[in-house]
């Protein structure tokens, strides 16, 4: 419970931090962007569990599908978004890094969670530990978000922070994960 | 280098490879990619062929020692039909559900003696650390901060009768791939070190 209260505190910090920050800086360029976003009305965005595509799988991240819901609730609401989190993770769990680089229409509709037209998929390429220079994990995390119904993917982000501590304290990763998920789906561009 | 570096594999399991099955070997292909966006960069900046070919002759030496007989090297000429299917490389994975795909595999391979294919895909992250090597606009690893690269390696055996994989691995490491350094050697070897001959 005490464990609970201080990550719910430490992710609160966090987030009122990077609020503050976020609503003095225009968010970074999309890595990518489809002509057709803006010409779309997108209802409610499906959040599908994360495709962990991580080699060195050592650092334990097994609640990750429960760490994406909280930023990416938040920051998709604040976009203007509704969203809704799907748990069924058959859907990623094959998911490979060429699905992502060299994207078939067929393989996008199959993302399809049911009645849902845009999905969007969190992404883990790699957990990287670097003990050599203090402790730190290089993490790769990215976001895209689809049209399940064409078959387009239609936004893609990635970010890759360094976490301080992730070898060593617990909820350091989850706290990294967070505010990098939070940072992605702030990337988004508004309604 | 302050220790040694650590590799992560995904397959460590044991697999063993009959000796009377032949083996092709489809050159690696490699790209080199920024951590931060997956951006490609540019290929006048780093020396991804000779990494390349340096993995593809370890690869042959590592399956001629263990006696596996080879179709032909990454070097040697196929006919028409196989050269387009080896240029694949590690895409053939993702083509073998392809019902076409399927079949040209087995008439151009399986029916010509030629049963398994080997295939690698090398990525190198470049981190934000890199640095020019003098005039030479090749990247390299930072002696003391070689961590903010990642190499990331992904092989695959295909069987070319059954257009199915037979067996796969995956190896992760840090820092740019450097074949004046014997350590490559070492790392290019242990992705196929659980594959026993029999």
């Amino acid at each position: 419970m005490k464990n609970n209260l201080v990550q719910l505190l430490r992710y609160s910090v966090v987030l009122f931090g990077l609020a503050l920050v976020g609503s003095c800086i225009p968010a970074a360029k999309p890595l990518f962007l489809d002509s057709s976003f803006h010409s779309v009305k997108i209802d409610t965005i499906a959040v599908l569990p994360v495709a962990d595509m991580r080699t060195d799988k050592s650092l334990e991240i097994s609640k990750v599908d429960q760490w994406r819901v909280r930023p990416f609730r938040n920051a998709l609401t604040r976009a203007r978004y509704a969203s809704v989190y799907i748990e069924n993770r058959a859907l990623v769990d094959n998911i490979a890094e060429e699905d992502l680089e060299e994207l078939d229409p067929s393989w996008i509709k199959r993302l399809n969670p049911g009645q849902h037209r845009w999905v969007l998929l969190p992404i883990i390429y790699g957990s990287h530990k670097q003990v050599d220079i203090g402790k730190k994990v290089q993490l790769e995390i990215a976001a895209a978000l689809f049209d399940v119904q064409t078959g387009k993917r239609i936004w893609f982000h990635k970010d890759a922070p360094k976490c301080s501590g992730g070898l060593l304290m617990p909820g350091v990763m989850q706290d990294c994960i967070q505010t990098s998920y939070w940072a992605l789906a702030m990337n988004l561009p508004k309604q | 280098m302050l220790c040694a570096q650590k590799m992560s594999i995904s397959n460590p399991t044991p697999f063993e490879l009959s000796r009377e099955l032949t083996i092709a070997i489809a050159p690696a292909s490699i790209r080199y990619m920024d951590l931060n966006t997956d951006a490609l960069l540019p290929k006048e900046r780093y020396n991804g062929e000779a990494v390349a070919a340096f993995f593809d002759r370890r690869l042959e030496a590592l399956l001629l020692q263990q006696q596996l007989p080879l179709c032909a090297g990454p070097d040697s000429l196929f006919i028409g039909g196989q050269q387009r299917l080896l240029a694949q490389g590690y895409a053939l994975v993702r083509a073998l559900q392809d019902e076409k795909t399927a079949s040209e595999l087995k008439s151009n391979f399986a029916d010509a003696g030629c049963r398994l294919i080997m295939v690698a895909d090398i990525r190198v992250k470049v981190g934000d650390d890199a640095e020019w090597e003098g005039a030479n606009p090749l990247y390299i690893s930072l002696v003391v901060h070689p961590q903010t690269h990642t190499t990331r390696i992904k092989t695959a055996l295909i069987d070319t009768a059954s257009a199915s994989v037979l067996w796969k691995n995956e190896l992760e490491t840090k820092g740019i791939p450097d074949v004046a350094k014997p350590r490559w050697a070492e790392v290019f070897e242990t992705i196929f070190s659980n594959i026993k001959t029999k």
